[in-house]
């Protein structure tokens, strides 16, 4: 037959592997999260500049996400809160008294917000839903990728559907008359073309072959480092646990 | 390849298909067409077996697919012979990543990622899509999205590929990128194709053989010289010659006429127009005016604005910049001044039945009129259907009911965005025809459609858009290269 010649001579082209894949992000982003987070305070200047660096290494546009006003406005408050208020005054800056332990604690919380912010910035600008999704499913929960697919999918087809459900009322008056019936009939129409919706991708999915208890998780995009990062990241964390 | 015998099927009371055979041989092509509600979707869900696995419904007869029965077989097992598109690409692409959606058949059959990506590969490249591989699917033109779903029916190797109107919301581009494809998938693959279409012209030189159903059963057969030899029947189910519909853009169809104003005051006027969505501009610097009882066309590609243009001229959407004047500057009521009918009529259908559908505007605006409400049943044809539910009636039937609720109002200016989705050439001819009538007696029409009949037959005047600004605004001349002879 044709077809089946044509498909065993067809080669599948050769891919290259990225040299960070999803459980490698995987791993730099917990090990980021688990230095910082559990850092003792005279040690959060060494693990965040540590964090801090290999962030910005790997992902120098996740600086960007810090460096916006309205974000260095509430670092700056949280440090001078807490330079205010938590402990004794034993400083003066000015005129201002202000208490070193509370500076103190205060520069250690903005550490951590800046370092779990440009971790959660990197780690979501280099793996994709689709790839998370994945992750969870090999995790238990098979079909979460086809149920965040249609989510993302039907939202902004049921957006469209009650914008122009709502233009069709409103070419006949909308609401001015028989309010409540006018919603109602808004309500119904809307759902049931949601649910003729749904039914719709249902049979598209039945049509190839879909069922959640048999069907394969989304992949994981594999990386040569993956391994080295991971066992990497647990000597990090060891180091910073047991030894220092 | 198919073999189809005495295949009746019984939605509750309703006969969709009544004694279906047919038969199709391996690497044919078969076109299957007919008028809307005929039972061709019918057909294709029992084909694909989610009829009756997946749909409950009462089936006698027998389908078999490459010597495969498909009622004593699941349906992952028949997705394995027989691949499907439906109509909505939107309905059908379920996933982030172009990628994840070719590889979601071959998933669900739980082959190895090796097979997967194996398959995958070779149905982005037998379809020509290899580049949009990490695109997202919603980002993806019309066209580009059919073939998505044709990418993603090819990677399960199906045997036969089935086509459920594939180009009916594409525009003259898109469905030749699809017909392509499917040309290119027959030559290279050998692939046995059953394609429902309605738009005949597009699909004619793919198919070997036509099939021409009518309420449930198939009422001729054969190549399509001497299926369209008998054009008077063929006319009375609603379908088109081919030579109706042109495959040619628009821009070689136009000439610009120095469109002059028939001394009146302007009806509808927009200058320097700019308007869209989320900070982005769909139209841009749009001066267009619109006279009492014009019937003007709407046409472009799909994306080019047209759908905004109409909303904003009916005060759906608000200018970004410019200044949208209506009749010497007075605020237009909705449904009264200017009404909208739009393209799925299930999204605007609300009550329980026609008569209920009709009368809620003019009660709405405490304007019911028995005369004026017996008289838009009557044209709009809904008179024996007035105590039905608008949901129990065909596609056409609804859309009459939509426009008939429009049209209560007795609005001045009617906008129609494209209302010939899934609508057989009867059932249009029929809702146009009225709509001229109207026209004649001071609606000014302004109608959105890809439909080259349409504008031909019904617009006076066409504008034509392109990347959100008007191209030009003239009239309808003859294709340069003669393809088309005087239309009835």
């Amino acid at each position: 037959m044709i077809r089946e010649r044509v498909f065993q001579n067809f080669r599948v082209r050769e891919k290259r592997e990225p040299l960070i894949g999803t459980l490698g992000h995987l791993s730099i982003f917990a090990c980021s999260l688990g230095i910082i987070i559990f850092s003792p305070g005279e040690r959060i200047a060494i693990s965040s500049a540590l964090c801090l660096l290999v962030t910005l290494w790997l992902h120098p546009a996740s600086i960007r996400r810090v460096l916006r006003m309205r974000l260095l406005l509430l670092l700056g408050s949280l440090i001078l809160v807490n330079g205010l208020w938590v402990g004794a005054a034993d400083i003066q800056i000015g005129e201002i008294p202000f208490s070193s332990l509370g500076l103190q604690s205060g520069v250690q919380m903005a550490l951590r917000a800046v370092v779990i912010l440009m971790a959660v910035e990197g780690f979501s600008s280099s793996v994709d839903i689709s790839e998370i999704a994945g992750l969870l499913e090999r995790l238990g929960l098979s079909g979460l990728g086809f149920s965040i697919g249609i989510a993302v999918n039907l939202l902004s087809s049921l957006r469209e559907t009650s914008a122009n459900v709502w233009r069709s009322l409103y070419m006949r008056g909308g609401f001015r008359q028989q309010r409540w019936r006018a919603m109602q009939l808004f309500m119904v129409t809307f759902m049931a073309n949601a649910l003729r919706r749904g039914e719709e991708i249902t049979l598209a999915a039945e049509a190839r072959a879909y069922a959640p208890e048999r069907t394969r998780a989304l992949p994981l995009k594999k990386g040569c480092l993956d391994g080295w990062i991971l066992a990497g990241g647990f000597i990090v964390l060891f180091a910073f646990f047991l030894i220092l | 390849m198919i073999r189809v015998r005495n295949l009746s099927v019984r939605y509750g009371s309703v006969e969709a298909l009544r004694g279906v055979n047919l038969d199709v041989e391996r690497g044919e092509c078969v076109l299957i067409t007919g008028p809307s509600g005929c039972g061709k979707s019918t057909l294709v869900r029992a084909l694909t077996g989610l009829i009756p696995h997946a749909i409950p419904v009462s089936w006698e007869g027998e389908v078999e697919v490459a010597n495969f029965n498909v009622r004593d077989h699941s349906i992952p097992e028949t997705a394995q012979r027989i691949g499907v598109v439906f109509q909505n690409p939107s309905s059908q692409l379920f996933h982030l990543r172009v990628e994840d959606e070719i590889a979601f058949g071959p998933r669900n059959l739980g082959l190895s990622a090796d097979e997967v990506e194996s398959r995958l590969d070779w149905a982005l490249a037998s379809v020509g899509i290899s580049d949009l591989r990490e695109r997202r699917p919603t980002d993806l033109s019309g066209g580009q999205k059919q073939r998505v779903a044709i990418a993603a029916a090819l990677a399960m190797r199906p045997q036969v590929l089935v086509l459920d109107e594939p180009t009916a919301s594409l525009d003259v581009p898109g469905t030749k990128q699809v017909i392509a494809t499917l040309h290119e998938l027959r030559q290279q693959l050998g692939l046995t194709i059953v394609l429902i279409e309605h738009r005949l012209a597009a699909a004619a030189h793919l198919a070997d053989r036509v099939v021409v159903m009518e309420a449930g059963r198939i009422v001729a057969e054969g190549c399509m010289e001497s299926v369209f030899q008998d054009w008077q029947a063929l006319k009375a189910l609603g379908l088109r010659r081919l030579l109706d519909e042109p495959q040619a853009p628009w821009r070689e169809l136009l000439a610009p006429d120095g469109h002059s104003t028939p001394g009146l005051e302007p009806l509808l006027e927009m200058q320097g127009v700019s308007a869209g969505y989320n900070r982005r501009a769909v139209v841009e610097g749009i001066n267009l005016t619109l006279y009492p009882g014009e019937f003007v066309a709407l046409v472009g590609e799909n994306g080019a604005g047209k759908s905004t243009l109409a909303l904003v001229a009916a005060g759906l959407l608000k200018p970004k910049r410019g200044r949208v004047r209506y009749d010497g500057g007075r605020r237009p009521r909705p449904g009264l001044d200017i009404s909208v009918l739009f393209q799925d009529p299930s999204e605007q259908l609300f009550t329980d039945s026609v008569d209920e559908e009709i009368a809620f505007g003019p009660r709405n605006y405490r304007c019911f009129d028995t005369r004026i409400h017996n008289s838009t049943l009557v044209e709009t044809d809904m008179l024996d259907l007035r105590s039905r539910p608008p949901t129990a009636l065909s596609v056409g039937q609804q859309q009459r009911t939509a426009l008939g609720a429009c049209l209560s109002l007795r609005p001045k200016l009617l906008i129609l965005d494209e209302p010939t989705l899934g609508q057989d050439w009867g059932h249009l001819e029929r809702l146009m025809d009225h709509l001229a009538n109207l026209n004649r007696q001071g609606t000014t029409i302004l109608l959105i459609t890809h439909d080259y009949k349409l504008v031909y037959r019904y617009a006076r005047r066409v504008i034509l858009m392109k990347d959100g600004q008007i191209a030009l605004d003239g009239r309808l001349v003859r294709s340069p290269n003669n393809r088309i002879k005087e239309l009835q």
